[in-house]
């Protein structure tokens, strides 16, 4: 299946900071979820991707096409949210919209009203009054409203309250229906991944630690957890991080290897969440 | 391009149309030949106002309204080209009321007959438009909005107490002009003001291309 967005050996240096050949690829009708702690590279790889910031080496492919051959026409198939307030804030949403969708050949106004009405942002009020959940939902209704095939969202879900989050990875659902389309989003509440993502790319220090399956992802860690008496047995075993809890000790496991302790009877085997899995590779500091 | 020279207009500020009232000043010109350049000095800078306040609209500065231009279908060369064109616009919006106001007083008091004043003026506040420009915009794209923003404020407010503090302040550019024909000026300035816009625009595709947003 085709690849609709492809990063090979991205390279970006900045000052005390560098993204080091970040490679992933997302293929059309899927979710990627983008995760890392903050600071780990996941708004300046979206920028990258956005041609926001000139990567220094590398090379990345939007729709199967180098992004420095046509950029704009391929924008005209990318619908993006910013973590950051980018529309004009002495405007209104209407105004702010009058701005932006003359630039799209395929903006629909009849979708963008269906959003605006779905998400109730008030159209009337200046983009400064607004709350940020209620930016982040104007944005979600101008990315959504120009058939765009790849969705950019940079912590799309950060600033809302359950509610809407709970809407949000609905529409996103809704969106990947049509399997000519790709969702990529970055954030920092993985419980929101575990519902929707089909890949996850894990970035730390600019480094891309992990990007696969998410059930793949799930399956090749484990979460061993015992009585103290039980710990030696455990660290025989190399686990990538161990932490000792009121009850005993917790170890975080290559899945592979906290299978082969599956038979002890003191010890309990569990799949970890993304946020585990995020936390104790963070902390453990593992790079691939 | 087209659509990045409207976005400039609908996102000028409302209070930036208040440096129109500049043009009450021209009601007092005395009809001297000398008045070409008060007159090209205040169209210029009403051009040059609303040029400089269509690039700043709202709290999030620059950078943010950056993020989202170069996220649009648009190449950078096409937001710098938008701004040169933009600035052609907003010197017809501040010219053509200006020099309809002089046309108006020139008819109520009976005097007509004057069309190289109109010709000249054109020509000179278009120049000078231009100029100030072309040393605005590598400014505001190499240096960034804040230092290019509080530059442009500093160089509008001295130049309208300028205006306001009585002609006597360019007697000695008046009676240049006046000792020299327009026309002799008028050759002169456009060429400079052609290379000056020529590397100015250069150099600005040259800043915002190589910046990282």
């Amino acid at each position: 299946m085709e690849n609709i967005l492809e990063l090979n050996h991205v390279n970006k240096k900045f000052k005390g900071f560098a993204l080091e050949d970040v490679s992933f690829s997302l293929k059309k009708g899927f979710i990627m979820g983008f995760i890392g702690p903050n600071g780990a590279g996941k708004s300046t790889t979206i920028r990258c991707i956005m041609d926001l910031v000139h990567i220094d080496s590398g090379d990345i492919r939007l729709f199967g096409e180098s992004f420095h051959n046509n950029m704009k026409a391929l924008k005209q198939r990318i619908g993006f949210v910013y973590d950051q307030d980018v529309f004009f804030d002495d405007l209104t949403g209407e105004k702010n919209k009058r701005v932006v969708a003359p630039f799209y050949e395929q903006w629909d106004d009849d979708v963008f009203y269906r959003y605006i009405k779905e998400f109730a942002v008030p159209l009337n009020k200046k983009m400064k009054t607004l709350s940020k959940g209620t930016k982040m939902k104007f944005a979600l209704a101008m990315a959504l409203s120009h058939h765009a095939e790849l969705i950019i969202m940079d912590e799309p879900t950060s600033g809302l309250d359950p509610v809407f989050r709970k809407e949000l990875l609905d529409v996103l659902l809704d969106v990947i229906q049509d399997e000519s389309k790709a969702i990529f989003f970055s954030t920092h509440i993985t419980t929101d991944l575990e519902k929707v993502a089909d890949y996850i790319t894990f970035i730390i220090d600019g480094k891309v630690v992990a990007s696969e399956e998410t059930d793949e992802l799930l399956e090749a860690y484990s979460l061993v957890k015992g009585p103290k008496s039980a710990e030696p047995q455990v660290k025989t075993a190399r686990p990538i991080a161990l932490k000792e809890t009121s009850l005993g000790f917790e170890a975080f496991m290559e899945g592979s290897e906290a299978r082969l302790l599956a038979s002890k009877p003191n010890l309990r085997l569990e799949r970890p969440s993304l946020e585990e899995i995020m936390y104790y590779m963070v902390k453990s500091g593992k790079k691939n | 391009m087209f659509h990045l020279m409207i976005k400039d207009f609908r996102i000028q500020r409302k209070k930036s149309f208040l440096v129109f009232f500049l043009f009450i000043y021209i009601l007092n010109f005395s009809n001297t030949e000398s008045s070409v350049l008060i007159f090209s000095a205040i169209t210029a800078l009403i051009a040059f106002v609303m040029a400089v306040n269509s690039n700043f609209n709202g709290r999030e500065g620059n950078r943010a309204q950056q993020s989202l231009l170069l996220s649009l279908p648009v190449t950078r060369k096409e937001v710098i080209a938008a701004k040169y064109f933009m600035n052609g616009v907003w010197f017809l919006a501040a010219f053509i009321p200006g020099a309809g106001l002089l046309l108006i007083k020139d008819f109520s008091s009976f005097q007509t007959g004057r069309p190289m004043f109109y010709l000249n003026a054109l020509i000179l506040s278009l120049c000078l438009t231009y100029f100030l420009m072309s040393v605005y915009y590598p400014v505001y794209y190499r240096l960034g909005y804040k230092v290019a923003q509080t530059a442009a404020e500093l160089f509008g407010a001295i130049s309208i107490g300028l205006f306001f503090s009585g002609l006597t302040n360019f007697t000695f550019l008046n009676t240049y002009l006046s000792a020299v024909s327009e026309q002799t000026v008028l050759l002169p300035a456009a060429a400079i003001t052609l290379v000056a816009v020529f590397i100015s625009y250069e150099l600005s595709v040259q800043f915002f291309s190589s910046k990282d947003f």
